[in-house]
């Protein structure tokens, strides 16, 4: 789910990290506990725990948000204002396709094989946009940067 | 140079870019689209996904709203925030606000859909949806109106623009929750929202998207 594409950029940046995994059983608990504590912000997941530079604990929500932030912090966030620009909008493009299959995956749906068709209408129209990215090379700007990440997570997901 | 912003002339997705360029004090002129008018540019391949809104600027074009909006809070020193910890906070609220802007398109009609889901749906979302989400809101303002120093990052922007959508169908649906209305109030009397939503930009009135479930 969402808390892939973070993983996978902890583990890119080389940052030793502990995950705490949540099952249906254990999350009515750790959502109260974590919204009392302040960990979950807006009594979501992914979440992540660090200590700032003045030993302080600091805790982020929202998958992109994080993303972003650990994109700053290892000069993963492209070279100039244009290349933040052009992975902001993958990052956006990437979070609307995300969504067709969530609404595929995640919802209540009434006939899988409508739904199936409908997702792969979705997946024909939105590939092309991502291939017109990578036109040019194989990173969505000049070099390695979270935006391959995200993209690479979409297409796994899919 | 001079930038550019084309969306349609309704209040939509569109809206959190433009309170972000008014209120961040932007140069910039509207070039409003119509369902006559857009095929065509849909068809030229100028909008990265085949949608609007797009910011034709010194970054190229740049599409999806959060990215626009991204955009203006690297231009303008400290619209992304004032220091890492708000540039967090700003990154962490732009997409809250489109867990909001998900979790109402997904109920409520709009002026091209006229029922998305039963009636009972809808005003669940209402009663119970929106009450449990604000009260995270409330908690995370701290007992203040803003979230940051400056209280306009384009986060701040982002989510209050969906609040806006939001309260142009049910006016009072902040009434619980006092803090996040004060932070809604306050960004609502600011000048360049204003200037926006009584219709002074080149975009004119923006209608809105969003109806009345009936």
């Amino acid at each position: 789910g969402l808390g892939q594409a973070p993983r996978l950029m902890l583990s890119e940046v080389g940052l030793n990290f502990e995950e705490v995994r949540h099952t249906r059983e254990t999350w009515s608990k750790a959502k109260q506990e974590g919204v009392e504590s302040g960990l979950l912000s807006f009594g979501q997941v992914p979440a992540m725990e660090y200590w700032d530079g003045e030993g302080k604990k600091v805790s982020m929500v929202q998958s992109v948000a994080i993303m972003q932030f650990l994109a700053r912090e290892h000069g993963l966030y492209g070279s100039d204002n244009a290349e933040k620009a052009r992975i902001d909008v993958l990052v956006g493009g990437v979070g609307d396709l995300r969504k067709r299959y969530g609404a595929m995956a995640y919802s209540k749906i009434d006939k899988l094989e409508d739904a199936l068709a409908t997702y792969k209408e979705e997946l024909v129209k939105w590939l092309p946009f991502f291939e017109t990215y990578l036109s040019k090379g194989e990173h969505v700007v000049s070099s390695f940067s979270f935006a391959d990440v995200m993209l690479f997570d979409l297409i796994d997901t899919c | 140079m001079v930038m550019t912003f084309s969306y349609f002339g309704i209040m939509a997705k569109g809206f959190g870019p433009l309170m972000c360029l008014e209120n961040h004090g932007l140069e910039w002129e509207g070039k409003a689209y119509t369902m006559d008018t857009w095929p065509e540019m849909k068809k030229s391949g100028v909008c990265p996904f085949g949608q609007l809104p797009i910011l034709e600027c010194d970054a190229g074009v740049v599409a999806q709203s959060a990215a626009i909006m991204q955009y203006v809070g690297r231009k303008v020193a400290g619209a992304g925030g004032a220091c890492e910890k708000e540039i967090a906070v700003s990154d962490m609220l732009m997409g809250l606000s489109e867990d909001f802007w998900n979790a109402y398109s997904k109920v409520q009609p709009t002026l091209f859909v006229a029922k998305k889901v039963p009636l009972e749906e809808v005003a669940a979302f209402w009663a119970t949806t929106i009450p449990e989400k604000l009260a995270y809101v409330e908690s995370f303002l701290k007992g203040k109106d803003a979230f940051t120093s400056s209280g306009i990052t384009v986060g701040e922007l982002a989510l209050w623009s969906v609040f806006h959508m939001m309260a142009r169908i049910t006016p009072e649906f902040l009434d619980k929750t006092p803090n996040t209305k004060a932070f809604y109030t306050r960004i609502l009397n600011l000048p360049g929202t204003q200037k926006l939503i009584t219709g002074k930009t080149s975009f004119g009135e923006l209608p809105s998207y969003f109806i009345k479930a009936e």
